[in-house]
């Protein structure tokens, strides 16, 4: 008997793009959101590794999901997360050595990045495998453009680039013009909170219209 | 324990078949991993070496220990690296064309304004010219000590390795003297690599005579 | 002497200098979380502390006796089953990791509430989180960073960039929660309340912590016995020495 008892396979794809979008409804994984959105390269790198780590864990996790204990579902869950995690930062030491290296420490912290474990513990823990992967594609899809639009924000304000391709300020007159803290720590805190303050409010007046 | 058994049998197999699973991907990606390393060295020597106009435009191909500076789809130049067989605590690679010795590169580190600062440190084989220098890495302030790694290098190309360098903020840089213009707002960066330049040098003339070479084809240091 | 002034610099490199919080933006979810209030940041930042420095002494005990290429056990394990060479076992690092965390947050879960039930009742269930946190799993990859290459860091160390990152931790909980106190009785704008604003209040706090950027290489230079360029000079006078004495010998040659 099919377990259809949640949301079906299209209503998870839909939900993690926008309405419960992991950056700017759920609040989670703030910590790559901050430290990889200085370039837009980095930010869709991080992005893509974390849609591997999350569609394989929630693809594996879905299909043992009638074999685990209750009490040890975390542990379970974690132990498929890390394996994951050390098998993408491999291949990206391997074949992109430069990312690798600008990422650093960021790629190993998706163990604990909030996003994938919440998903299998309410997602792929209680569903059969095609809900499954379409809720990780949707979450995945949401957490890019959540970091993309920080990224984008970052990028051309601080280098005048977008995804290394220099639009503006690259003469050596306009070059005083980068806003560098951008590209710095507290840069990522501002846009990351203001973009935050802007996407509340357009879901306010969004639904204020719909009311 | 057979209880904890029934419990955690899912966890014991898991374990298995990923253990499995990560022993089979450090077999597979571990070597290009490793190779990645070396490469990221390896493709500066060229540049250290030869200077700017025989690499500029040109690609560069490493395989094992020989270095190819490509023009067009045409090899160049082939340079040869030597590691030393009882290697310090820093990289020195000695770097042949052909049979006679192009010079040395050395790895020096040190403390930046902010964080380390790594950088390659080309030598002619006599230890008494930088070819050049190249930041690795950096993490000083953007657009001012961040400087440390746009063309302002290009400055230590030629210059004499004693007496130590020294910067200045007066423009009173040339080729033929120890002075280095400092980069303007930035000074303590410019004075961090500059140390740290001066500092390896020193110390790789002190040490080189403790390398020992595989072969002795090139007798001279 | 050389030592202690390591100590110092690693210390006031991981709680002021690169503080985790606003310089690695390691543990941002319990600091938008839990700093509504000075006390629970304070409880949430001493928990953290103690459960970092355990997680951080085992994670170095493992790396170096274990995990990293060379290892002393391993290799001797490996050498007891017929290999040669040295073991390398740092593919299972992160794994590793993860489990010590998930160990330290228990035992010290076990600790608490043996010796301060009041304590632990009121964390609730901010305990077991912790093992979410970023800042643990952060100390521990750079204690690996670090114990790797040229002057690997040896337990000392470890365990007070653990200590001390835990300290910075705490530190920027406590000016958040502080901050935040007061501007509960401010008008925020709808739409940045919560999350936004302390984002926003982040931004300015990194901002001020950026100017401690030059003191580790100032205290470097303090705290360093020799100054550098008596060394410079001195080595400079013997490649005096030693071009004259090359020169000499190609004139005689």
């Amino acid at each position: 008997m099919p377990d259809n008892n949640g949301p079906t396979a299209f209503e998870r794809f839909i939900n993690g793009i926008l309405p419960e979008n992991p950056t700017y409804r759920q609040v989670l994984g703030m910590c790559p959101t901050l430290a990889v959105t200085a370039t837009m390269k980095a930010s869709m790198t991080m992005a893509g590794a974390v849609a591997f780590v999350l569609i394989c864990s929630n693809i594996i996790v879905s299909l043992i999901r009638h074999l685990i204990k209750p009490h040890l579902r975390i542990l379970v869950f974690t132990l498929i997360i890390a394996t994951f995690v050390t098998i993408a930062d491999k291949f990206l030491a391997a074949f992109m050595p430069d990312m690798s290296d600008q990422l650093g420490p960021y790629i190993p912290l998706i163990i604990v990045n909030c996003i994938i474990i919440c998903r299998c513990e309410v997602c792929a823990a209680k569903q059969s495998v095609g809900p499954a992967i379409a809720d990780a594609v949707g979450q995945s899809i949401g957490f890019a453009l959540g970091l993309s639009t920080v990224a984008t924000v970052r990028e051309l304000l601080a280098s005048g680039s977008w995804f290394g391709i220099e639009l503006f300020w690259n003469g050596s007159a306009t070059e005083g013009y980068r806003w560098a803290i951008m590209g710095l720590a507290p840069g990522a805190f501002l846009t990351l909170g203001l973009l935050m303050g802007l996407a509340n409010w357009l879901s306010a007046k969004f639904e204020k219209k719909a009311a | 324990m057979l209880k904890y058994f029934k419990q955690g049998w899912l966890v014991i197999a898991i374990s298995l078949a990923f253990g499995a699973l990560l022993a089979g991907v450090q077999l597979t990606l571990g070597p290009k991993i490793k190779e990645n390393q070396i490469t990221k060295s390896y493709n500066r020597i060229p540049l250290l070496l030869l200077g700017q106009d025989k690499v500029n435009g040109a690609k560069i191909v490493i395989a094992g220990d020989k270095i190819t500076v490509d023009r067009d789809g045409k090899a160049e130049t082939t340079l040869t690296v030597q590691k030393p067989e009882n290697p310090l605590d820093y990289d020195v690679y000695k770097v042949f064309n052909g049979d006679k010795q192009l010079g040395w590169v050395v790895l020096g580190k040190g403390n930046g304004y902010a964080d380390e600062v790594v950088c390659l440190i080309g030598l002619s084989p006599d230890l008494k010219t930088i070819t050049g220098v190249s930041v690795i890495s950096q993490k000083e302030t953007p657009n001012l000590g961040s400087k440390i790694q746009s063309p302002w290098i290009y400055q230590f190309a030629g210059k004499a390795a004693n007496p130590p360098l020294e910067v200045v903020k007066n423009r009173t840089a040339s080729p033929d003297n120890n002075k280095i213009d400092a980069i303007s707002g930035a000074t303590i960066s410019s004075d961090s690599l500059t140390a740290i330049v001066n500092q390896t040098v020193a110390k790789f003339v002190g040490d080189v005579e403790k390398l020992k070479f595989a072969s002795a084809a090139a007798e001279e240091k | 002497m050389e030592y202690l002034s390591q100590i110092i610099l690693i210390a006031v490199g991981a709680a002021i200098v690169n503080n985790f919080v606003l310089s690695y933006f390691v543990g941002i979810c319990p600091f938008i979380g839990v700093s509504r209030r000075v006390d629970m940041a304070f409880g949430m930042g001493c928990a953290v502390t103690f459960v970092i420095s355990v997680a951080g002494f085992l994670s170095w005990v493992f790396t170096y006796y274990l995990l990293r290429s060379g290892a002393p056990l391993s290799t001797w394990i490996y050498h007891l089953c017929g290999g040669t060479g040295d073991s390398d076992l740092s593919i299972l690092n992160y794994i590793v990791y993860i489990f010590l965390i998930a160990a330290s947050v228990q035992l010290v879960e076990m600790y608490l509430r043996k010796f301060f039930p009041p304590l632990y009742k009121s964390f609730g269930v901010f305990l077991p989180l912790i093992t979410t946190n970023c800042a643990i799993l952060f100390a521990c990859l750079e204690i690996m960073k670090h114990i790797s290459g040229d002057n690997p860091w040896d337990l000392g160390q470890s365990l007070t960039f653990a200590f001390f990152g835990g300290v910075g931790f705490t530190l920027a909980l406590l000016i958040m929660a502080g901050i935040r106190e007061d501007l509960e009785l401010c008008n925020v704008p709808k739409s940045l309340r919560g999350a936004g604003i302390t984002l926003v209040i982040a931004g300015i706090l990194a901002m001020a912590f950026m100017g401690f950027n030059g003191v580790n290489a100032s205290l470097q230079k303090a705290l360093v016995v020799k100054p550098a360029h008596a060394t410079q000079t001195a080595v400079m006078g013997d490649v005096e020495q030693m071009v004259k004495k090359t020169n000499l010998a190609e004139e005689t040659k």
